[in-house]
């Protein structure tokens, strides 16, 4: 090895202790940053305009600027290695050994003397210790530190001691908060139980209750009955809307996020199992959102919408007796299905004031009933299961339009004509009332079926929706798939429609 | 004897201590003077010693040239000295068959190591016979070259105080000096050592230390000591604040300065710094180096102007506040 590797060697040990003496300064003037800021930092705190959490992200920040003030620092204080150097050979009163040997060996210049030089300046940084290259200074900067640090320790300290002191009370008052939270909780839950307990009858009801004994004391002709009951039906259905649409721009004011069922544009469309299933959907809402407001209206919609059934049903059935031969007459002076529906319905009401699930109302033949029927056994007949009730369904076979055994499958509109099967006309359902006869017409018979279209496509939505509630779906999925079904089942319906 | 580099350079530093040892016989005190006359030697370049009479100007000249094995001549400048007096003349002269030609006859310029006594006493015309000598080391006589034998070396003296009958070297002249140097007064001690070595029965007898092959080669061999940039920088630096149109030149050089230093001037500078680290035993030049030396290579390159001669401003001090100023960067 010549002196110049030995030089070299040196040197580079000077470089490395430069970088850590770098390293030093940069967090030196971080730490000195950092613990100046932050005593302004705590009193602002102290002073209430700013939050724990907040000081926390301050605190982290400082940190970040601090180091960043640091490194600047150190960057605009950076000098080059051969001026370091020179104040080494200024300071040791070296005669600029070292400085010109490394300016020879870095920049190449060669002389018969470089190379004794480099030996020469080896031999001196070999001979100097860490302490002289890098002395100890006591600076104003160190006293600088050590005070900041004092401040801080006094500061922080003392702010633990005062915490310390008073810890006790934040407990104290989070208690009593709560306390008063539940206590008013409470309280609105006793009041809103009251309130219901308290609830009047409805006025149709009563209205119904005085149409049925009139009808049986027989003080009122059929067509008065009639028109009475139009007239109910017209202001329920004018309520209904009223109130669908009342609900409607309350849960648009609610601003309610992922709720699929209220994407549907006409809300007073909705049945009563669908309302039921848009009560359950608000109850499934986060933080709350929905007001009592609403579950009151859609309680209340319910209540109208079944009431429009029953209406609808008992006017739909003494049109049906108007056709009806003498013979029927007679018997119905005895019992007209709208008074057994009214007695039904004062039956109803009673149950409706036990519990909040009128099943009567939706039961014209409550005698007639399946007793093997299970409630919400067939989830795939959705609102239909109600009329299916209605009507008495036996088992395996719907009680509404297209009543042959549901196979479970999806079949287009060719394949239907084409089954074989009780698909024109169903059987007669047997009857109490030995000429009572009705007469359902299938789907398959297009042309005299009174259900509406939108209604049959309603339900199947409902189903749709059932599946969509039932399967474990992703709620922000549910509007997508939903939407995604909706469509394609529509497209099916105007392709059916064309077809046709 | 071969010697290596190392050893070389070693040479340089003891020879001038054996020529300071063999000085100190009989001049008592006057190291800086010694060192610098030693630099000059080494440099190649010349000195114009300056100092009031009886302090031993003549006395060191004349032992140096004992010491160093050189061909000495002396020159006392006066009045009515020619220039052919110092160069040499052709002289007619006659072979045996009576056909006469000239003969060169080489003046006392043609010596290794020139002692220009009291050169301020000659006339411009003579005292400027040196300028082509002492720059080029060579003389023109009638159109003919004459090499003078290196190393060639003038060491001139002159009086301070003494102005009447003495005529002030002219700028060109006096830049072509290496260093002036002063002889300083000695002290008591001193005093008490010249009385004891000059009144007694003092023996004493000078040694030639090295010859002019060793000189030859210190000459060569100092050319090469590394000097940094950054020193480079400062004599630079030092040479160019001297001058009074200089932005960072000094009051005092602002006020009482005509010309500063030439280019002369950072020559001498450098090159007696390289001097003055071998003879330190280093192997580069420092600020040090250049600091100290810098009076005796620029005092006699910075004119004062008529209100600093007539306020007497030493240059020293100018010099000094000129060094004051410069940082080191």
């Amino acid at each position: 090895m010549n002196a110049e590797t030995f030089f070299l060697s040196e040197i580079s040990k000077l470089k490395r202790r430069v970088i850590v003496k770098t390293v030093q300064r940069t967090l030196l003037n971080a730490a000195l940053t950092f613990l100046g800021i932050c005593p302004i930092v705590f009193l602002i705190k102290k002073a209430g305009f700013l939050e724990s959490g907040a000081y926390d992200s301050w605190v982290i920040f400082l940190i970040g600027f601090s180091l960043f003030v640091g490194v600047l620092t150190a960057y605009l204080q950076k000098k080059g290695f051969l001026a370091f150097l020179i104040d080494i050979d200024t300071r040791l009163k070296l005669k600029d050994r070292l400085s010109t040997a490394y300016e020879y060996q870095k920049f190449g210049e060669k002389t018969d003397l470089s190379d004794l030089l480099m030996a020469d300046a080896t031999d001196t940084l070999h001979h100097l210790g860490t302490r002289k290259l890098f002395p100890l200074k006591f600076s104003f900067v160190d006293l600088g530190l050590i005070l900041l640090i004092l401040i801080n320790m006094a500061l922080y300290s003392s702010d633990y001691l005062w915490s310390g002191n008073n810890s006790m009370h934040p407990n104290q008052n989070k208690l009593e908060k709560i306390s008063t939270l539940l206590r008013n909780y409470s309280e609105s839950r006793i009041e809103s139980q009251k309130e219901k307990k308290t609830r009047q009858p409805n006025v149709y009801t009563r209205e119904l209750e005085n149409l049925s004994r009139k009808l049986q004391e027989g003080s009122i002709s059929r067509d008065q009955v009639f028109t009475t009951l139009n007239r109910f039906l017209k202001d329920v259905q004018g309520k209904q809307t009223r109130l669908a649409n009342a609900l409607d721009t309350q849960l648009a004011t609610a601003k309610i996020e992922e709720m699929p069922v209220l994407k549907i544009p006409t809300l007073q469309n909705l049945s009563a199992s669908n309302l039921e299933k848009l009560k359950m959907l608000l109850h499934k809402l986060p933080n709350n959102q929905i007001p009592d407001s609403v579950h009151r209206d859609i309680e209340t919609l319910q209540e109208l919408h079944r009431l429009e059934t029953l209406l609808s049903q008992i006017i739909d059935d003494i049109n049906e007796d108007t056709f009806r031969n003498e013979a029927l007459t007679e018997s119905d002076r005895h019992q007209t299905p709208g008074s057994q529906y009214l007695n039904d319905l004062k039956n109803a009401r009673d149950d409706n004031q036990r519990s909040k699930i009128p099943a009567k109302f939706s039961s014209p033949r409550p005698d007639r009933e399946d007793p093997n029927q299970q409630p919400g056994s067939d989830q795939s007949q959705g609102a239909g299961r109600d009329l299916g009730k209605e009507f008495g369904s036996r088992d395996g076979y719907s009680s509404l339009a297209g009543r042959g055994k549901s196979s479970g499958k999806k079949k287009s509109s060719t394949e239907i004509e084409k089954l074989s099967g009780p698909g024109t006309q169903d059987e007669m359902i047997p009857s109490q009332m030995q000429n009572y006869l009705i007469h359902i017409r299938s789907l398959t018979a297009i042309g005299e079926s009174r259900i509406k279209e939108g209604d049959i496509m309603r339900i199947y939505r409902q189903e749709i929706e059932g599946v969509l509630q039932k399967e474990d779906i992703p709620l922000n999925y549910r509007e997508y798939i939903k939407q995604y079904f909706i469509s394609i089942g529509l497209k099916t319906e105007e392709n059916a429609y064309e077809s046709k | 004897m071969h010697m290596n580099l190392n050893e070389k350079v070693a040479a340089i530093r003891i020879n001038f201590e054996r020529i300071n040892t063999e000085l100190t016989k009989i001049i008592v005190g006057q190291n800086l003077l010694i060192k610098h006359l030693f630099t000059c030697l080494i440099s190649g370049g010349h000195a114009l010693i300056e100092g009031v009479p009886g302090l031993g100007k003549t006395l060191i000249v004349r032992s140096l040239s004992k010491i160093l094995d050189l061909k000495y001549s002396r020159i006392q400048f006066t009045p009515d000295l020619m220039p052919a007096d110092i160069l040499g003349t052709n002289i007619v002269k006659e072979d045996g068959e009576g056909s006469r030609y000239f003969e060169f006859y080489k003046g006392p310029i043609f010596g290794q190591l020139i002692l220009a006594d009291e050169i301020n006493r000659a006339s411009p015309k003579t005292q400027s016979a040196l300028l082509e000598a002492m720059q080029e080391e060579k003389v023109t006589v009638f159109g003919t070259k004459y090499h003078l034998e290196p190393p060639f070396m003038v060491l001139a003296t002159q009086n301070p105080i003494e102005m009447e009958g003495t005529y002030p070297l002219p700028e060109a002249q006096v830049d072509r000096f290496f260093f002036k140097l002063k002889i300083s007064y000695p002290d008591q001690n001193e005093l008490l050592e010249i009385i004891d070595k000059t009144t007694e029965d003092y023996k004493y007898e000078l040694k030639g230390v090295i010859g002019a092959d060793s000189i030859l080669e210190m000459k060569s061999l100092v050319r090469q000591i590394p000097i940094a940039s950054h020193v480079k920088d400062y004599a630079i630096r030092l040479v160019l604040a001297s001058h009074p149109d200089n932005p960072h030149a000094t009051e005092q050089i602002k006020q009482y300065v005509l010309f500063g230093a030439s280019p002369r001037g950072v020559q001498s500078l450098i090159l007696a710094g390289k001097v003055s680290a071998v003879i330190d035993g280093r192997y580069n030049v420092s600020i040090e180096d250049i600091s100290g030396v810098a009076k005796a290579a620029l005092r006699h390159r910075i004119v004062l102007n008529i209100r600093g001669e007539t306020e007497g401003i030493d240059v020293d001090n100018v010099i000094e506040e000129i060094i004051e100023s410069v940082k080191i960067r």
